[in-house]
């Protein structure tokens, strides 16, 4: 190569400062505070006491005041059952929506793009108010709704009280505001799929469903990779859209995930300590799966 | 790459022939039936929370609690728009969500396109061992970030600062990501042919890879974009009024008020936030279809 060996560390020197200081720097920090205790009086003298694995083993074994199981029972089916339903169901609505948007007339798809679009742009804080709001125990309108057909009783239903019955509308929150992503990306995917390849395989007999499996999916399996990790990442992560619902903010623990344990540990009970150890838990956790999809992208690269 | 007119979104583009066919052969008519069903669910579970914000945002008062629900304004009024703006300093949110989402996408923009560039285009030892450490680093939870960064910045008193939001967010590595992938689809003939032609690697970058991204660049921007103006947890933290405070606080503010939600407001309000991200997708949404997968798909 002609370039000199050192200007590739002048462009990169930025940048690399930047994931350092505000990404590995922290990582690092925190590391070392989940081996401490450094609780409200620690931190107005400044001095951290070491613990050992002790904050661990309150995240593993039951903090004051939790269930034993808590992390078992309630957070990690909280995160990972939460992540997983999300992420699939986001990935079939958004191909369902894409592959709406190729089947349809201009004016259709311009409507549909034009909703996805917005549902996008939709703040997380207010999708999340709308969905709350949606679903009032006193007033919403899913209340009115089902007493109207006869579903529900007069006495009401408070749907944030119960822990599935609040994931539920967090996932219906979520999905709602992460599929028009994966609908858009798929979408721009499908447009590059030669058509000479369905054609062939229709003449061959190949039924609709058939060919979804055989042609589609194979020759978009880089975008399906692309969607599903990132939408992976961004699903263990929920954050807003937890804490901003009733109970999330700290008073229900039995809603809380990985991200909204951690930060009501650290910030709301400052036990800075603890919630470093329950963030590293979910770094570890995140990091796990970044293995899995590297594994399956420089595969491709390999292979490509 | 240069042909992103045909390719791109274009609402007066006709569907592909084959994928008509497919739609008309899928089953009988029972299962288009049905498929066509399933599509409508999907429209109206996708469009009706939306409508509802919009419709409510127009609702007086009274007629948002009306039961069965109103699903068109019996008295249309702006009064909710008129309270979001002056209840909170709607106007102070909007000018500090613009400048700290500006700042941070240029910050987030530059940084990922040259990271990507040296990570694609330039050959040197541990290349891949950084971009493993990228990829590590977009894993890197909030919660990490905020645990360490919150008494960093508050001992710093960058509370209510600009600085105090902004640096600490400007870490990127999902750009780096995409644009790397784009970069490294650009074809290599043209790269070499450019090299002869004695472009050094700044010019390179500038006149021949980014001429040839910009679908992508386009995509990573409006994401970036979104995200940065719907950051809550960070500025939730950072600030405690309008100070720097950006519009989902103003959001928080206007529907914790008085300890009742009075809804109108709060979804003129909403409607008032999204405003400036639509305008970007319809200015820009034409080069962005192309840009979402022109580094995952090659072809």
């Amino acid at each position: 190569m002609r370039e000199s060996k050192t200007r590739p560390w002048l462009l990169l020197a930025g940048p690399l400062l930047v994931i350092a200081g505000l990404l590995l720097y922290p990582i690092v920090r925190v590391t070392t505070l989940s081996f401490q205790r450094y609780n409200l009086r620690e931190v107005i003298s400044g001095s951290p006491v070491f613990i050992g694995w002790d904050n661990y083993k309150q995240v593993f074994t039951g903090a004051p005041g939790l269930p034993g199981s808590y992390l078992w029972r309630t957070i990690l089916p909280n995160t990972v059952v939460f992540a997983a339903l999300a992420v699939i169901l986001t990935i079939v609505l958004g191909t369902l929506v894409a592959l709406l948007l190729q089947s349809v007339g201009p004016r259709v798809r311009a409507l549909v793009i034009g909703a996805a679009l917005i549902a996008w742009a939709l703040p997380a804080v207010t999708g999340t108010y709308v969905w709350v709001w949606i679903f009032d125990p006193d007033n919403g309108v899913a209340l009115h709704f089902l007493q109207s057909i006869g579903i529900l009783g007069q006495e009401g239903h408070n749907w944030f009280t119960d822990r599935y019955s609040f994931y539920a509308i967090a996932l219906l929150n979520v999905v709602h505001h992460s599929y028009p992503f994966v609908a858009i990306t798929i979408f721009a995917g499908l447009l590059t799929v030669p058509t000479e390849l369905h054609e062939a395989a229709k003449i061959d007999g190949a039924s609709a469903w058939r060919r979804f499996w055989s042609i589609t999916v194979p020759l978009m399996r880089p975008v399906f990779a692309v969607v599903t990790i990132l939408s992976t990442i961004w699903d263990f992560k929920v954050f807003a859209q937890i804490y901003l619902m009733p109970g999330g903010d700290g008073s229900n623990p039995e809603v809380f995930n990985l991200g909204v344990w951690s930060y009501v540990s650290s910030i709301n009970q400052t036990k800075y300590g603890l919630g470093s150890a329950i963030a590293v838990l979910l770094t570890v956790v995140l990091l796990l799966i970044t293995l899995v999809y590297l594994r399956l992208l420089f595969r491709e690269e390999d292979t490509a | 790459m240069t042909d992103n007119a045909i390719t791109g979104f274009d609402p007066n583009e006709k569907p592909a022939g084959a994928h008509q066919a497919e739609a008309a052969s899928f089953g009988g008519v029972g299962m288009k039936i049905a498929g066509y069903a399933g599509m409508v669910a999907i429209f109206l579970l996708v469009a009706l929370p939306l409508f509802w914000i919009v419709v409510t945002s127009f609702k007086e008062k009274p007629d948002i609690y009306t039961q069965p629900a109103q699903w068109w304004p019996a008295n249309p009024t702006t009064e909710g728009y008129k309270s979001a703006t002056t209840e909170i300093d709607f106007w102070a949110f909007f000018r500090n969500s613009v400048i700290i989402t500006v700042l941070l996408s240029i910050a987030k923009i530059v940084l990922g396109v040259i990271s990507a560039y040296a990570l694609s285009l330039l050959r040197f030892p541990g290349r891949n061992l950084v971009f493993l450490v990228v990829i590590a680093a977009l894993m890197v939870p909030n919660q990490i970030t905020v645990i360490s960064n919150y008494a960093l910045v508050s001992q710093l008193g960058w509370r209510n600062t600009y600085q105090g939001i902004i640096i600490p967010l400007a870490g990127v590595a999902f750009g780096t990501f995409l644009m790397r992938n784009q970069f490294l689809s650009v074809p290599g003939e043209i790269i070499e042919a450019a090299r002869l032609d004695g472009a050094g690697p700044l010019k390179l970058l500038w006149r021949v890879v980014l001429p040839m991204s910009w679908p992508t660049l386009i995509a990573f921007s409006i994401i970036t974009v979104v995200n940065e103006w719907n950051e809550y947890l960070w500025p939730f933290l950072m600030s405690d009024d309008s100070r720097v405070g950006t519009l989902p606080i103003g959001l928080t503010q206007l529907q914790n008020n008085d300890g009742i939600t009075n809804w109108g407001p709060v979804m003129a309000a909403t409607v008032l936030a999204m405003l400036p991200v639509l305008i970007v997708f319809l200015a820009l949404q034409r080069h962005m279809i192309k840009g979402l997968t022109a580094g995952a798909v090659k072809g």
